[in-house]
């Protein structure tokens, strides 16, 4: 019996991997985490010669790359630089240059992603196997064929299987939801964080930052709009000015953020809506215009 | 250390490799105490010390009552009981109590920065299972339990409390069903075949459906969930339910498959709880070396069922609220533990009053309502603010939709569809059709094992850790 299990799990892993060497460009992620996984391993695996690569958190993922081209966008959904600046480091080849967004800098690095990414025996796998890719999961491909269907049945547009990453909704909440989420941002922000912490995670930034400069990355700050509430509250500007102190404006450059921020709305305080972040993404493609080659 | 870690496959295989060779039989259990400990300790060295100091309390007080003075026997099993107790309300409930009780907001910081430490809940129960076998049984039983040797029952205790299989997350394990199996262990006695589905279905259970669907019970957060439709929150609430089942179920198999290649028997710890009829049921099939356990050292002391109606309906409140409260120190759990004790005591009143013919669509009714009522319960787990449930339960009514999340509703549905199949295939375990077809069940092991492989989810702590 044990022998016939492992014998039909080698023949579908064998008929999985073929079609997936077949079929290279297929590629579906189910949620924000795998897609966290599948941007780190494209840019691990797949991804040569890009000389500008952003790190960030969800708020710069909603940076729409279509028109910079010469930028890789590591900015990963609920989680933050570290996570994008270990992956940055752990490769043999750098970039020209990083662009780190310091809204989220008081966040933790992900061990458990670390892990996942950065396994030595998994790199290997998944270097020469597809299939033990966060985007190549069977069920994935499964679940797209069925969400279409039903979707389609419903009257409710979902893109075509293999098409499309997971829908995730960039228009604002209703009124009272957004409100609620406002006052817990308010009241979250409106104390500065423990002294330790932000001296812990400035030395760690310190440390990724010393790292990649021996290597010869430019290193970028810039920071994307928030609502108007939030801008001046105690752990906006503790954290904001912990960058500006120890990275300072005379040997680092700061994208300065829009002049018309209070112009810019967001889903719920600090992620843009879609129409903001398509604002966004001109100002900083203008901003970032003499880094493309 | 997680099961689904290369570092633990790793500590598994060196072990079993060390274990069985024959030059090392006599030191079978100390190998194992080895790698308990090795185990527990992986990420935090400091715990050795907890851990070591509850099996050495357990140790010295339960030698004490088989072999000491027959006058203080009753104070000896007395102090270890509460000390286990002090360490498990010390460790878990202290923040709690000071929270509650004191308006010194100091007082409660303090408490509540005491780490809590992984397991604890369940090796201070195994030791207090030690204490209460050896107070009760017979002389015979007893000196079978704890053997003469003091440094023979030390081991023989330190091996029991740390066994690393189902250290940190169960089984609970009771002294008079593990001791007994400790002896020679040889190879050719291992039931690979059972060792293998137990194992590989934990696995899938945690890996693929349980760890898949966590990406989606996530959005159970407040304030999130807050405009979400009322179909999605039905489906994710289902998927919740779902991924408790298959976390833990998958982690006891884990824990069961691996002790058995190690030759120890664990009872099994959850029995298809889905298809419970009733309250009562249900307690029979989940989590069951935990409602045993209360069963045995809790509610049939207080009494059970034999002081009257009304003290059985004390002492079943009694039991799953302390029940509910062993989960977590929130009093969302003390309610969750309310919560089925009224519906046992309940269902206990109607079951005695009234009789109804069982007929098909009864007992299939029965079905889907104990598994609703058990399903929006978990909510106290996902949701420990009880004003949050609230809101979930407001959103439930006031969101109602012909829309639903499209790309939630149907991961859900398709992570979800194996544990149905599971108690579905269950149900039908009885049937010429099943028993034709089982003999292929090799192929559902190949597609769980290819799944594996190809399909797990971003890693995630067992949800019972946290306890």
């Amino acid at each position: 019996m044990i022998k016939k299990a492992v014998l039909i799990s080698l023949l579908l892993f064998s008929g999985w991997t073929f079609i997936l060497l077949k079929k290279p460009q297929i590629s579906v992620t189910q949620n924000v985490w795998q897609e966290n996984v599948s941007l780190a391993e494209h840019y691990i695996y797949d991804v040569k010669d890009v000389p500008n690569v952003i790190v960030g958190s969800s708020l710069s993922a909603r940076i729409i790359m279509d028109s910079l081209p010469e930028f890789y966008n590591l900015s990963l959904g609920g989680q933050c630089i570290y996570d994008g600046l270990e992956i940055v480091s752990n490769r043999n080849e750098v970039p020209k240059r990083v662009f780190i967004e310091i809204n989220g800098l008081e966040k933790e690095l992900d061990e458990t992603f670390k892990g996942v990414i950065s396994h030595p025996l998994m790199r290997r796998l998944k270097a020469s196997v597809p299939t033990f890719r966060a985007d190549k999961q069977p069920l994935a491909f499964i679940g797209n064929y069925a969400k279409y269907f039903i979707a389609t049945a419903h009257e409710k547009f979902v893109p075509p299987p293999g098409e499309g990453a997971n829908v995730t909704s960039h228009d604002a909440p209703k009124e009272s939801v957004f409100d609620k989420i406002l006052a817990m941002k308010i009241a979250g922000r409106s104390k500065a964080l423990d002294q330790e912490l932000i001296d812990d995670r400035i030395a760690q930034l310190g440390s990724y930052i010393a790292e990649l400069e021996a290597r010869g990355v430019e290193i970028i700050f810039f920071e994307t709009p928030i609502h108007a509430d939030l801008q001046q509250l105690a752990m906006t500007e503790q954290i904001r000015d912990a960058a500006r102190n120890n990275f300072s404006l005379k040997k680092y450059t700061y994208i300065p953020l829009p002049a018309n921020i209070e112009a810019y709305q967001t889903t719920d305080g600090t992620h843009m809506t879609a129409d903001d972040a398509a604002m966004f993404s001109h100002f900083f493609k203008l901003q970032v215009a003499p880094y493309i080659d | 250390m997680l099961f689904n870690s290369f570092t633990f496959v790793a500590l598994v295989l060196v072990t079993l490799l060390l274990y069985y060779i024959p030059k090392f039989r006599s030191l079978q259990v100390q190998i194992l105490i080895v790698a308990s400990l090795t185990f527990y300790t992986w990420h935090n060295p400091y715990l050795l010390m907890l851990l070591l100091l509850s099996a050495g309390i357990n140790i010295l007080t339960s030698y004490k009552v088989v072999y000491g003075p027959p006058n203080r026997k009753k104070r000896n099993a007395t102090l270890g009981v509460l000390a286990n107790l002090f360490t498990l309300a010390f460790f878990k409930y202290s923040g709690l109590i000071a929270l509650t009780f004191t308006e010194n907001e100091a007082v409660g910081e303090f408490f509540l920065s005491i780490p809590l430490p992984i397991g604890i809940s369940f090796f201070t129960f195994q030791g207090i299972s030690l204490m209460v076998d050896v107070y009760k049984n017979s002389e015979k039983d007893r000196t079978d339990l704890v053997p003469k040797s003091l440094l023979k029952h030390a081991q023989r205790t330190l091996f029991f409390i740390s066994f690393f299989p189902q250290l940190v997350a169960g089984p609970i394990v009771k002294a008079h069903d593990f001791l007994p199996q400790i002896k020679d262990k040889f190879l050719r006695d291992i039931d690979w075949q059972r060792c293998f589905r137990n194992i590989v279905l934990g696995y899938f259970l945690k890996m693929v459906i349980a760890d898949n669907l966590k990406d989606y019970t996530f959005w159970i957060s407040f304030p999130y969930f807050i405009d979400m439709d009322t179909i999605t929150l039905l489906t994710v609430l289902f998927g919740y339910s779902i991924q408790i089942f298959a976390d833990f179920a998958g982690y006891s198999l884990i824990a069961i498959g691996i002790s058995r290649l190690f030759g120890y028997n664990l009872r099994d710890n959850f029995n298809f709880p889905y298809i419970s009829k009733s309250f009562k049921e249900f307690w029979k099939r989940w989590h069951i070396s935990l409602s045993s356990f209360l069963q045995e050292y809790l509610y049939y002391p207080l009494g059970g069922n034999r002081k009257g109606k009304y003290r059985t309906y004390i002492n079943l409140m009694i039991t799953m609220v302390l029940g509910g409260l062993w989960h977590g120190a929130a009093w969302s759990y003390a309610i969750w533990g309310a919560f089925h004790g009224v519906a046992l005591a309940v269902e206990r009143l109607i079951t005695d009053a009234v009789k109804v013919r069982q007929i098909w669509i009864l007992r299939f009714f029965k079905q889907i309502m104990v598994f609703s009522m058990v399903t929006f319960a978990w909510l106290l787990f996902k949701l420990p603010e009880f004003s949050h449930v609230i809101e979930y339960f407001k959103a439930m009514y006031t969101n109602a939709s012909a829309y639903f999340n499209v790309d939630i509703c149907t991961r859900v549905l398709i992570y979800t569809s194996p544990v149905i199949l599971y108690h579905l295939i269950y149900t039908m375990r009885d049937t010429a059709l099943w028993k034709r077809l089982h003999k292929f069940d090799f192929v559902l092991y190949g597609i769980m094992l290819f799944l594996i492989i190809t399909n797990s989810g971003m890693p995630g702590e067992f949800i019972y850790f946290q306890f």
